[in-house]
């Protein structure tokens, strides 16, 4: 997916992913902020009144039981149960009126948070538990005078358990809220300072991708440019290289068939001639032809490379036209005692070829081997059905001299090989027949088994009334 | 102006709870010395109020409303036990005649009614009122009040075992020591305190 995008947009997939995560820090942290803000409104919006009555209950306790101290210390020093009864009362009444305003602030202010009811349920024991240690601090006091000091120790114990549990609840509430509104206040400071980093950054990253990715692009088209250009020239050069081949082929040709007609013309007298003068000819109409073949190869490819050879497909026959390229270059092949063995044998193997061409290709197959091919070697036609509708026709030689790292070479144009420096050609030719044979809509390949067995391999297309040859 | 408010009803409770005029005037005008008590009950419709037998101060009171939980209450002491029995003893070998007796739900106050009178009756309206606020305290006061007016004459006396806080709060009357007997007569619609017979001046 990132291939099919284009440059501009590879360049903006970065600051796209940036708002992306952005946004979703930035939401992730309104979360957070709401929930700490819902807690703070809890804990102190809607809560404030029942903590504000909660602490003024526990400054009333706290002036009531100065007043409870006072009188259980009298009655150390005075014991007079009954006044002791009555002072005390007075206390104890003061505790009640306490007592229903501090609970009830207490369950008013219980918001559904596990700790904080806990905390408040702790002071709600807490008092109750004062509570009844003030009441028993009294009863017993006016029963037994002598029991006020042990109850002060008791009721003072009670007491502090009552302090500790309400600043438990003012710890909380420091916690919870006092810190809690600090925490908002440095979130949404912290929250406005990365999100506007992040805007930043991103806008940054956004007119980089935009600039890096417009240059980037000049330079690339700036490039394709170039690329074209050069093709252009190369292709420009090719042509004209093939031109120039084609021209100076025709240019050769004229004086080459002149030399080699005239040449023909003194053959034709040579009864007048010497011994000597008529192998004179001979050699002069043998160079002149062999230069007239390198020639006629140059301006094939030439025409080759130019792309101007037109291909006329005929259904052939194969084992016709392989007879005829057989007949063409049995003398040569005779001089070095080579065998050439056609084993097609059904006239109905036919394939769809340009016949010129075909003819070409196969001659300069069987040329080559015939140069390639020590003495007494041999060279094997023979061909096969390799699918519905293609024909596969091998040429084998066997007795090649050639190596394998010469065979993988073949079709290299001009390559000419060092083992065989007198032997003469340009190079060319299998390049030539490999372009012919595709330009029929052929495969041409070389494949060596073994030392000295080398198999050509061309495939055409063939004709569809032909029965599969075994 | 809530604290003003709780002083000045303070205040006033106080100035109730001294004065010994609040409830009658007649109430602690005949006091008569234990002897003398005793005869006065002999003869009945008297209303006698036990304030329940020397306890373990030791114990705790739980103030809850299970009554019948004994072992969250603060008792009657092994030598209360033994108080009240002689008491019960006494009374019983001078004829004193003894009507219906209701007694506080606590624990201490029901041992003594049985130790002393050998039956009773309980009387929710006369448990212990020192954990009671301001309101409910009064109320048991005044209900107490009620009951002794309540309690009609006869040959016998009427006995009420139950606390110091509630005879306070009801009839300004401070019973003292554990175990003493407070005497009151009706007369008219009031009700007159005649005295206190302690537990060591009855006689042997």
């Amino acid at each position: 997916m990132f291939n099919s995008l284009s440059l501009r947009g590879r360049f903006l997939i970065t600051p796209i992913i940036g708002i992306i995560l952005t946004l979703i820090l930035y939401f992730a942290s309104n979360a957070v902020i709401r929930s700490h803000a819902d807690l703070f409104q809890k804990l102190h919006d809607n809560n404030l009144p029942q903590i504000s009555a909660i602490s003024r209950s526990i400054t009333l306790l706290a002036n009531n039981h100065n007043a409870l101290t006072d009188t259980l210390v009298a009655a150390i020093s005075n014991p007079d149960e009954e006044k002791i009864y009555i002072q005390g009362r007075a206390v104890l009444n003061q505790l009640h009126q306490i007592e229903v305003e501090l609970l009830e602030n207490i369950h008013l202010a219980h918001r559904g948070i596990v700790q904080y009811d806990t905390i408040l349920e702790k002071i709600r024991l807490a008092f109750i538990y004062y509570q009844e240690s003030s009441i028993r601090a009294i009863e017993l006091s006016s029963v037994n005078s002598q029991r006020a000091i042990k109850e002060l120790i008791y009721v003072s114990k009670a007491s502090q358990q009552l302090n500790e549990s309400f600043l438990t609840l003012s710890d909380y509430h420091t916690e919870h809220i006092t810190d809690t509104s600090k925490l908002l206040g440095s979130t949404l400071y912290d929250q406005n300072i990365v999100t506007a980093l992040a805007v930043i950054l991103i806008l940054v990253m956004i007119v980089s991708a935009l600039y890096f990715s417009d240059r980037m692009s000049s330079e690339i088209q700036q490039a394709e440019q170039m690329i074209i250009e050069a093709r252009e020239e190369a292709e420009r050069s090719n042509q004209d290289k093939s031109d120039f081949l084609s021209r100076m082929s025709h240019e050769l040709r004229t004086p080459l068939n002149a030399i080699v007609g005239f040449g023909e013309l003194l053959d034709l007298d040579s009864s007048m001639l010497n011994s000597n003068q008529q192998e004179n000819i001979r050699y002069i109409m043998e160079a002149g032809e062999h230069l007239r073949h390198l020639v006629n190869e140059l301006l094939d490819l030439a025409t080759i490379q130019s792309g101007k050879t037109d291909i006329t497909k005929n259904i052939i026959p194969v084992k016709s036209i392989v007879e005829e390229c057989i007949t063409m270059i049995h003398p040569q092949a005779a001089n070095k005692k080579i065998e050439i063995i056609n084993n097609i044998k059904d006239t109905k193997c036919k394939i769809q070829a340009d016949h010129l061409r075909l003819k070409k290709v196969l001659l300069n197959l069987l040329s080559n081997a015939v140069k390639y091919i020590c003495e007494k070697g041999q060279i094997m036609f023979d061909c096969k059905q390799v699918s519905k509708d293609r024909l596969q026709i091998r040429v084998t030689n066997t007795g090649s001299v050639l190596s394998r790292k010469e065979i993988s070479k073949l079709f290299t144009p001009f390559e000419r090989f060092d083992s065989k420096k007198d032997t003469e050609g340009t190079g060319i030719g299998l390049v030539i027949a490999k372009h012919m044979v595709e330009q029929m809509d052929g495969t041409i390949a070389v494949e060596s088994i073994r030392n000295g067995e080398i198999i050509f391999f061309l495939e055409f297309l063939l004709v569809n009334d032909v029965k599969e040859l075994s | 102006m809530k604290l003003f408010y709780i002083l000045a009803l303070n205040t006033l409770f106080t100035v109730l709870f001294w004065s010994p005029h609040t409830l009658s005037k007649e109430v602690t005008s005949e006091i008569l010395p234990a002897h003398k008590l005793i005869k006065a009950l002999q003869s009945g419709g008297h209303i006698i109020y036990v304030r329940h037998g020397p306890t373990n101060h030791n114990e705790k009171d739980r103030y809850s409303d299970d009554f019948e939980n004994c072992s969250s209450q603060r008792n009657l002491s092994k030598q209360g036990r033994a108080i009240v029995t002689k008491i019960g003893a006494t009374v019983r070998a001078l004829k004193i005649p003894v009507g219906d007796v209701l007694s506080s739900p606590y624990c201490r106050c029901k041992d003594t009614a049985k130790l002393i009178f050998g039956h009773f009756q309980v009387e929710p309206g006369l448990q212990f009122s020192i954990s009671k606020n301001e309101e409910k305290a009064k109320q048991l006061g005044q209900q107490l009040h009620k009951m002794m007016m309540n309690s009609g004459v006869d040959a016998s006396n009427r006995v009420f075992v139950g606390h110091t806080a509630n005879l306070k709060d009801g009839l300004g009357i401070w019973p003292k020591p554990e175990g003493v007997m407070v005497v009151f007569k009706k007369k008219g619609k009031d009700i007159i305190y005649k005295g206190m017979i302690t537990p060591d001046a009855w006689p042997k």
